[in-house]
């Protein structure tokens, strides 16, 4: 288990946490610096992710948070910030 | 602007339908254009049909390679992988695209296959070939 992120006590403090794993799981699959990655950024059109990458970053995520990604929810989150949303709904939930 | 920086090209070669692709950023592309001096062509039409077919083929070429580097038959990894093996080929041969279910099922099948190779060697190497390094996977 490599997750190294705790939760700190503000909630913006901990989506900046989570932002900030999601962007650097996200780099090592598409091979880019994690601070060209942006919130705003779409896996597929901006950053060149294939169907497989897709998966492979969802299965990153869910060993890095300890959280199970839905296969619908991982399939139609597209969006950096979405992504990190969800995650922390998971974490939340 | 400082034309004589050098360009990092960072970039992906396919087989389409025959012909060798090179896929690369857009504003990657813009640039090259910008130094070699020449205007690109409007991007022709139908944009998303293309990035279908391309994401088909890259991912059929990706899990061919990563089927074989494990060791696995389609037929093997179908079965692990739970899908019929007439849909792993179709998948392999890019004729058809995979939901996301498929393709996870696909990926823990294959994750697991290279754990089991990677304990397999290295409990064969440290007795058969103790100077050959081992192929570590991924922890």
């Amino acid at each position: 288990m490599t997750a190294n992120h705790e939760l700190p006590a503000s909630t913006r403090d901990c989506r900046e946490s989570v932002l900030h794993d999601v962007k650097r799981i996200v780099a090592e699959q598409v091979g880019t610096p994690p601070d060209g990655i942006l919130a705003e950024h779409r896996l597929e059109e901006d950053l060149g992710c294939d169907s497989l990458m897709l998966v492979e970053i969802t299965m990153e995520l869910e060993e890095h948070f300890d959280i199970s990604i839905p296969d619908e929810q991982a399939e139609y989150t597209r969006r950096i910030g979405d992504i990190v949303d969800g995650v922390l709904r998971l974490l939340e939930g | 602007m400082n034309a004589t920086k050098r360009l990092s090209i960072d970039c992906r070669r396919v087989e389409l339908d025959g012909s060798r692709y090179v896929i690369l950023r857009e504003s990657l592309f813009t640039e090259i254009c910008r130094r070699a001096g020449v205007e690109p062509d409007a991007p022709a039409e139908g944009p998303l049909e293309a990035s279908l077919d391309l994401d088909r083929v890259s991912l059929a070429q990706k899990l061919a390679r990563r089927r074989r580097a494990v060791g696995l038959t389609q037929s093997e990894l179908a079965r692990r992988a739970g899908i019929r093996p007439e849909t792993l080929n179709r998948i392999e041969r890019g004729r058809t695209t995979p939901d996301f279910a498929t393709i996870r099922k696909l990926v823990v099948a294959i994750n697991a296959a290279e754990d089991e190779k990677v304990a397999s060697e290295s409990s064969s190497t440290s007795t058969a070939h103790p100077q050959e390094t081992s192929h570590d996977g991924k922890p």
